[in-house]
């Protein structure tokens, strides 16, 4: 685990988290992409041929997913991928509006330009994603979630949790990326998706963790032991979070799925899916040990 | 639905997220979101199982957490008629 409490090792992360903001700033500029001009969209996809990789589906491995045909595991496959780009689609909303809270406010003035760039390249991937979901599913799925707090958190913590759910869910979803856009069988508007968000976030992520390790590092030098709690519990919680959410009831509901919920709630708690969590989470909730935050 | 078995069927979806709230008592006017029963980490499980249980699409809109305060406000909300939602 690293120290970040001394006053010195504050300072770091903040030049820190300056450089990386200043670099990434010159190869947004440098190989920037523009998917308005980039994607050449089909009519149509077909719809006998998997969306998704079977290895990422959320069926995979459970008893409840043997209970069903070829037919409605291609099914499915259509409606994981349009509920798994509407998740995109909502966690870059939520995103946005996080960092655009915080651009030209005291104490972002050193990232604020970058986030310029950021912010330009989460919003054509909401428009890309938002796209696909509505050509190919004729939907975006709603997003129930609510943030709420019932005792107001500090400020310094606060900051560092809105950062802190931004990598968590860009790591997450980088996962899935790299595995489709690699994957010849998928159709190759879905591929070119994955490619080019994976691309671009790899420098967000590169921005999230610089952000991360600082936010946290002042949470740290405050030295408050219960604030530091209420971090850690809240990221492992907010893991087990992401990952329920992949299971949303409606897209088993859309593929025609009988009892929706139950089957939902069988595959989820299969425990064959812990294998895949675990691999999903393990880059980022390293990154999070290293800094100190989980242990 | 009786008010009572949704209350029971409430409690036991409370206790399995976290049992140490087993000790908690947990009445139909508790306010569930000021006594830190139901945070917003577990807000979408709840509206999954709300659905489930009155067979019908719950949101929070505009994140408006009112109806969702106790058992009891959340059972006159979703047992009313459908077109009373969009009131």
């Amino acid at each position: 685990m690293e120290n970040l409490a001394s006053g010195h090792s504050e300072k770091t992360a903040r030049l820190s988290r300056q450089t990386t903001a200043n670099r990434l700033t010159t190869m947004s500029i440098e190989s920037r992409i523009d998917p308005r001009i980039e994607f050449d969209w089909p009519e149509s996809l077909p719809e006998d041929v998997l969306w998704m990789p079977e290895k990422l589906m959320s069926i995979h491995g459970t008893a409840a997913g043997k209970s069903l045909s070829e037919e409605q595991i291609i099914r499915l496959s259509k409606w994981e991928s349009i509920w798994f780009y509407s998740f995109n689609v909502h966690g870059e909303r939520h995103l946005l509006r996080d960092v655009l809270e915080c651009m030209h406010t005291p104490g972002y003035e050193d990232i604020s330009e970058y986030m310029h760039h950021f912010v330009a390249e989460e919003n054509l991937h909401s428009w890309f994603f938002s796209t696909f979901c509505r050509r190919y599913g004729g939907k975006v799925y709603t997003d129930k979630r609510v943030q709420f707090q019932a005792n107001q958190q500090k400020a310094a913590v606060n900051a560092f949790l809105v950062f802190a759910r931004i990598l968590i869910l860009e790591e997450m979803l980088d996962y899935y990326n790299v595995i489709i856009a690699a994957d010849e069988s998928i159709p190759a508007i879905i591929r070119k998706l994955n490619s080019v968000h994976h691309f671009e976030e790899s420098r967000h992520m590169a921005f999230g963790r610089s952000v991360v390790t600082d936010l946290y590092g002042k949470v740290q030098g405050r030295g408050v032991e219960s604030d530091i709690e209420y971090c850690r519990t809240y990221i492992e919680r907010y893991f087990e979070w992401c990952l329920d959410a992949l299971y949303n009831p409606e897209m088993y509901r859309d593929a025609g799925i009988a009892n929706a919920y139950d089957f939902r709630n069988a595959v989820m708690k299969d425990p064959a899916r812990s294998v895949h969590h675990d691999a999903l989470v393990a880059r980022v909730k390293k990154f999070f040990a290293k800094i100190g935050v989980i242990g | 639905m009786s008010l009572e078995s949704f209350s029971a069927s409430v409690r036991e979806f409370i206790i399995s997220r976290d049992p140490k709230l087993s000790e908690v008592e947990i009445r139909e006017d508790t306010d569930l979101i000021d006594n830190r029963l139901i945070d917003s980490l577990m807000f979408v499980e709840f509206l999954l199982f709300l659905e489930d249980k009155f067979d019908r699409p719950v949101q929070a809109e505009s994140g408006d957490l009112s109806a969702f305060r106790s058992i009891a406000s959340i059972y006159h909300w979703l047992s009313a008629p459908q077109e009373a939602l969009n009131v």
